[in-house]
């Protein structure tokens, strides 16, 4: 019950927070969907769907799951230092330090609403996506592109939390979240598949985690492929999960522990 | 009953000087205090004599490099978060609030952190904002408040969980004369006559400890230099607390360094 009521506190808090920012609200909302505008008038205009067979020569849908995507990414990596850096500037994680919260409540419990944020945005992309610019989306397959997005967002919140943790000692974080991002998006097929790459690229692709989750959650989005013929990617990734999250809180309180012996935690 | 009792309580820091050489500072060194329930002790030093660092380590914040902490008969190595459910600190409130929240909504994010339920919150809140005289101002962003306005509302924060033992650390530092004198009344007759609490309040403002506290302890250089009652200080030689300082901190009245 108290762990509730700690969740709700911070869950308030940002709405609250975001809801006194409103053009900032709305002026994200009008990006997300100038981004899919762009998008789907640029493939028209030059219309080559190379390499894109496997997914039924669609590049609008393949592009739309590849933003929804990079959004979600952008949260899952960015959100820990993203709350820890504002709680650092306002002031206040030493007061919140203070009452009876254990650190790991701060950390997941004051990221619950950038997660619901980006899936916000996520489900814009879609709409939009779908209902104006005809992007082909296989209903069947919400459920299960949603479980390998939650594995997904497992492996890449433990990065974050390995983020968060060299904040807390560095005071920076944004370098590693910054390369990881960038190669995540770059390297694992976000805008283009993998095979448009060199083939020196296309093997350091597959070393990421992000080019088996969107390979597999287009499959499953576009082609309508059953968990059977998905399991292999989602196999990986539940490897990466298993041994990323547990090694990234361990590294976070081992991070926290050393902030509080140094008498860091209030430095930025 | 003892509210805090450490022995030999020791802080230091490692600082960086040059690449690879780092210099051992002793902010803390074997301090054994006691501080008696229900009384308002001093904590009096020069700025860098290592109050804040003390505090930080009796309020949890910082982990102590040797020695041990008792607050509240807890033991700060095996039950930290019992301690943190009997205490509170009010820091100099300018920085530590949600500027895009009011004061309100500020509060009832700490609330939800002590696990009050949001009904006993809502009324306990109100009540708060009208003790620190914000009732007017509880529904404006924390941005627009004044200094004093700002302290007033981390006072009302110390007492959201009701707390056996309040740690003040330069409660009066932004805070006018006036507000000041009120903060210190404030503290005599409500929290400490009324609600019975202990209070821990660091400071330099010797006219304040003089004022309110019933104990004082003269921190400089990390260690306790004099530890005593008001009535103590000023002894048979009819010394002011202003000479014992001085005295304490090894320095002249008419030095500046």
């Amino acid at each position: 019950m108290n762990s509730l009521r700690k969740i709700t506190a911070f869950f308030k808090k940002s709405l609250i927070v975001q809801m006194n920012y409103t053009l900032d609200f709305f002026i994200s909302i009008f990006n997300t969907v100038f981004v899919i505008a762009v998008f789907f008038f640029l493939i028209r205009l030059f219309n080559q769907n190379l390499y894109l067979e496997k997914y039924k020569g669609d590049l609008f849908t393949f592009l739309l799951i590849g933003l929804a995507y990079a959004r979600f990414l952008d949260t899952w990596l960015n959100c820990f230092s993203n709350s820890l850096q504002s709680e650092f500037f306002c002031g206040a994680l030493e007061m919140i330090l203070v009452t009876p919260i254990k650190i790991f409540e701060i950390l997941f419990f004051s990221t619950l609403w950038p997660q619901v944020y980006a899936l916000f945005h996520v489900l814009i992309y879609f709409t939009v996506g779908i209902t104006f610019f005809q992007a082909h989306i296989s209903a069947s397959g919400y459920l299960l592109a949603s479980l390998i997005a939650l594995v997904s967002m497992i492996i890449f919140m433990g990065f974050g939390i390995i983020s968060a943790a060299i904040l807390l000692i560095f005071k920076r974080g944004l370098p590693l979240r910054s390369v990881l991002y960038a190669s995540s998006l770059f390297l694992g097929g976000a805008y283009f598949p993998v095979e448009v790459l060199p083939q020196a690229f296309q093997k350091i692709s597959y070393i990421l985690p992000v080019t088996y989750s969107l390979r597999a959650i287009r499959n499953v989005l576009i082609n309508g492929y059953t968990i059977n013929l998905v399991y292999d990617d989602v196999k990986i990734l539940f490897i990466f999960a298993i041994i990323l999250f547990p090694a990234s809180l361990y590294i976070f309180k081992r991070a926290f522990r050393h902030a509080k012996s140094v008498g860091s935690l209030a430095h930025y | 009953m003892h509210a805090i009792i450490t022995k030999n309580l020791t802080k230091y820091f490692f600082h960086r000087r040059g690449l690879f050489k780092k210099q051992k500072i002793t902010a803390v060194n074997r301090i054994n205090l006691t501080v008696e329930k229900g009384e308002i002790f001093g904590l009096l030093g020069p700025n860098g004599a290592g109050k804040t660092t003390l505090i930080k380590m009796l309020t949890t914040i910082l982990t102590p490099s040797d020695g041990n902490i008792t607050v509240n008969g807890f033991d700060l190595r095996k039950e930290e978060e019992k301690i943190k459910c009997s205490i509170s600190l009010i820091y100099p409130g300018e920085r530590s609030f949600y500027p895009r929240l009011t004061g309100r909504q500020n509060l009832a994010f700490f609330s939800g952190l002590y696990g009050i339920p949001s009904h006993l919150a809502k009324s306990k809140i109100s009540e708060l904002l009208e003790m620190v005289g914000l009732k007017d101002k509880a529904d404006v962003w924390f941005e627009e408040y004044s200094s004093g306005m700002a302290q007033r509302l981390a006072v009302a924060r110390g007492l959201l969980n009701n707390p056996d033992i309040i740690f003040m650390d330069e409660p009066t530092k932004s805070l006018d004369p006036l507000e000041a004198q009120k903060f210190r009344i404030f503290i005599k007759e409500f929290v400490i006559r009324e609600q019975k609490k202990t209070v821990f309040l660091a400071t330099h403002q010797l006219n304040e400890a003089e004022e309110v506290c019933s104990r004082i302890a003269i921190l400089h250089l990390g260690e306790i230099r004099f530890c005593g009652s008001v009535g103590e200080v000023i002894g048979p030689e009819k010394k002011t607390l202003y000479d014992l300082f001085l005295e304490a901190v090894g320095q002249g009245k008419h030095e500046f360094s």
